[in-house]
């Protein structure tokens, strides 16, 4: 493929970049935190003061 | 390739088979913890058995593995010979004769003492000078790579030095940091009452001397992990790295945050206070911060792959990825498991709320999946990706290599995701035996049960990896040599200094290794508490 | 022209900035918990000796175990030694505070009481301290969860938290676990 045709490809292709690598690493992170929150609220807190 | 071909083949070998041995048993560990009987089985061979799986998957699979890798990345990135081939085999050598040493301790049952050493718990001094030995022929390494790096830099002034083999140099410079900590403790502390030279321990100065290392030490074993992902697997999914900067940058974050954080390995210790636990708990969030990165630019360069190849939408780019390719495969079940590790680490890390979890089977789950599974997972896809160019074959099967993979992800699944489970109820660790007539412990049998079946998936996976590598001598079939290392969507002509070198960062980790380690450390010498008696594990009764 | 490398690290340093907010939200549940909610780490940083401490002072053995002082208040004391706990069952009230002390003549130790935030290492050379509020009557476990040698396995105890009411110290102050 010459190197036209490849820069236009990927060109083309990075129209949409990052969109959809946002999209997924926003969904992991914002299910960690919840995942997190979960615990803290439902096992952590409950289980009472210790220090 | 000139002199890494037989380095990293030898190298690879020696770790695979300490590794296969390991994951036997492993199993039976499993086995003598579950309702079911086990064979052999006495508090001596259990603790034995531990300290062995121990040592040989986190100081014998990964040390060799990685200096084995960076032979390569060396050789392959800067197309260069390696410098001093001779000291690479001596290193060898050297990491040979300590593991034979320390597996021999082990097995004659004088070293129960767990890879992570205990003192007062003091066994045979041949133990740990197996383990020296193997650190010290990860050091001749260290220097290999960074003379490597500096002769290259030498011969092309001004241009950047190539990101798999910074990345190497990276993770060597933090190696050699990190591995002071433990070497204190045992050039100061363990050897000498091992001789019998010294009768008492300062067992606080000796469990921070060991948490200096044991943070940054996972980093060291996760390194060649990132590398595959940052150099090798954007092409293999047919795409392009999306931020060469980036790459650059995150394992610079990763030397900096890494080492000033091991005390949140002692967050339920007496002996240090809440300040620097706190402290090294901020420092500890600060280092989750290259990874999140990591899964941004990761992902935005396999989603110019998915598009280059017709993936349309927010998500179709995934669909659209080459997942045939073992590599690409590796790749995404290791994110998955990536976010698995990453919450139980978060957890893990949360000041308070360590005490949740702490030596519980939590624990085990979470260096298990994010060890185990994330890494892990990678040290096989990268060994499938290079063992073509050090063969001289091609792959025989990569539907053999897909399903042993998938073997090993759902394997890993099923052993540790009931640890968590089980953590949280209570089930604590390095136990050889459950006492399942106590009704609170019968009712986690069925998940300890449940957590067997999927150690047993990955034994199963981990010897048909070795089968899948012996392959490669019998198949007919050469190998095609193909690009190995990604190129950025933008390759970058010139780099900052400090994104080619060391020097500014070395400082930097000074300064925080005093802020965060300097007091913690000297407080033994100042309180200058009680010593505990020396307790051997390794003389007849 | 694909995606400038300026917008590259544009988009990078947006991301990044996500995952900081993210960690400081994290950090900040943390500070609560610790602040309001009082749950910290146990750091008591308090050396005794363990080649003396069975001899004289807090943890001789006649001084373990569940003991209520003048002024009220409930402590319980702990040794952890090879492979057995001493006591190995104490008795503490529910909804009152209680402060667990432990102490270890040999080696390292750690426990855990199975349902709460009880959790610390017993590390020789100091004294560990851990203050709480025990919220349901019941029995529960409190297993040495640190490698401490080949009898690990066994080596467990019981914390017995009855009612505030069947709570009933003796002359001396003591509470101790019946053969029930």
């Amino acid at each position: 493929m010459s190197d036209e045709r490849a820069d236009a490809e990927l060109e083309r292709a990075m129209q949409e970049v990052p969109r959809g690598a946002l999209a997924l690493a926003a969904l992991t992170v914002g299910l960690l935190l919840v995942g997190w929150f979960l615990i803290y609220l439902l096992v952590f807190l409950p289980r009472g003061m210790v220090s | 390739m000139t002199h890494a071909r037989n380095l990293t083949l030898a190298h690879l070998w020696i770790g695979f088979i300490a590794f296969a041995i390991a994951l036997v048993l492993g199993v039976w560990q499993m086995w003598s913890r579950s309702p079911l009987p086990a064979p052999f089985l006495t508090a001596s061979t259990y603790f034995s058995s531990v300290t062995a799986h121990g040592t040989a998957m986190a100081y014998v699979l990964t040390t060799f593995m990685i200096m084995g890798f960076g032979y390569y990345v060396a050789e392959t990135s800067l197309a260069r010979p390696l410098p001093a081939p001779r000291w690479a085999w001596i290193a060898f050598w050297l990491g040979v004769v300590g593991t034979v040493m320390a597996v021999i301790t082990i097995f004659s049952g004088r070293a129960a003492v767990l890879f992570t050493f205990y003192p007062p718990l003091v066994g045979s001094v041949f133990y740990y000078l197996g383990v020296v030995l193997v650190v010290a022929a990860s050091w001749i390494w260290c220097v290999l790579m960074i003379v490597a790096m500096g002769q290259w830099k030498r011969a092309n002034p001004g241009r950047p030095v190539p990101l798999a083999m910074f990345a190497t140099v990276a993770n060597a410079v933090m190696w050699l940091w990190t591995t002071a900590g433990v070497a204190a403790e045992l050039l100061f502390q363990v050897i000498p009452a091992a001789l019998g030279l010294k009768a008492q321990i300062d067992v606080g100065l000796s469990r921070t001397l060991f948490s200096w290392t044991l943070h940054a030490i996972v980093y060291f074993w996760l390194i060649p992990a990132y590398i595959a992902f940052y150099t090798m697997v954007p092409q293999a999914a047919g795409g392009r790295l999306y931020s060469d900067t980036m790459g650059r940058l995150t394992f610079v974050l990763f030397l900096i945050y890494s080492l000033p954080v091991g005390i949140h390995h002692l967050l339920m210790d007496p002996e240090q206070s809440n300040a620097f636990k706190f402290l090294q708990v901020a420092l500890t969030a600060l280092v989750s911060v290259p990874t999140l990165l990591t899964v941004f630019t990761i992902g935005a360069s396999l989603e110019i792959a998915g598009r280059l190849r017709g993936g349309r939408g927010l998500f179709g780019w995934i669909g659209a990825l080459p997942w045939e390719r073992p590599l690409m495969l590796a790749t995404g079940l290791s994110f998955v498991m990536l976010g698995f590790g990453g919450f139980g680490g978060l957890i893990n890390m949360s000041y308070g709320m360590n005490a949740m979890v702490h030596n519980t089977s939590w624990v085990t789950a979470h260096f298990h999946l994010i060890f185990g599974g994330t890494v892990v997972i990678m040290y096989f896809a990268i060994a499938y990706t290079i063992w073509p160019s050090l063969t001289g074959r091609a792959a025989p099967s990569l539907a053999a290599q897909r399903t042993q993979l998938w073997l090993w992800f759902v394997g890993m699944l099923v052993m540790t995701l009931p640890w968590h489970y089980l953590g949280l109820l209570g089930q604590w660790r390095r136990v050889a035996t459950f006492n399942y007539a106590d009704p609170i412990i019968a009712a986690w049998g069925p998940w300890v049960i449940v957590s067997l079946v999927g150690g047993v998936l990955l034994l199963v996976s981990g010897l048909y990896f070795v089968y899948n590598l012996l392959q490669f001598a019998v198949t007919r079939e050469a190998h095609v040599p193909a690009v190995l290392y990604a190129t950025a969507v933008h390759p970058p002509a010139r780099v900052p200094a400090a994104l080619n070198g060391f020097r500014l960062w070395n400082v930097l980790v000074a300064v925080l290794m005093v802020l965060a380690y300097g007091y913690p450390l000297a407080q033994f010498f100042v309180i200058d508490p009680p010593g505990a008696l020396v307790h051997r594990v390794d003389q007849r009764r | 022209m694909p995606l400038a490398e300026e917008a590259i690290v544009r988009s990078e340093v947006r991301w990044a900035a996500v995952a900081i907010s993210v960690m400081s939200v994290i950090m900040l549940a943390i500070i609560y918990a610790g602040l309001v909610h009082h749950i910290n780490p146990p750091s008591n940083i308090e050396t005794i000796d363990p080649k003396t401490l069975h001899l004289s002072g807090e943890f001789t053995e006649a001084n373990l175990g569940t003991r209520v002082a003048a002024d009220g208040r409930v402590t319980s004391r702990i040794v952890a030694t090879q492979f057995t706990f001493l006591p190995r069952c104490i008795v503490v009230p529910a909804s009152r505070p209680v402060t667990l002390r432990f102490a270890t003549p040999d080696v390292i130790h750690g426990v855990l009481v199975t349902g709460t935030n009880v959790n610390t290492m017993i590390v020789p050379g100091y004294v560990s301290q851990v203050h709480t509020e025990f919220t349901r009557p019941g029995d529960l476990l409190m297993p040495c969860h640190e490698y401490c040698g080949l009898g690990h396995s066994e080596m467990m105890a019981t914390v017995r938290v009855v009612p505030p009411e069947r709570f009933k110290p003796d002359a001396q102050g003591r509470v101790s676990c019946d053969a029930r």
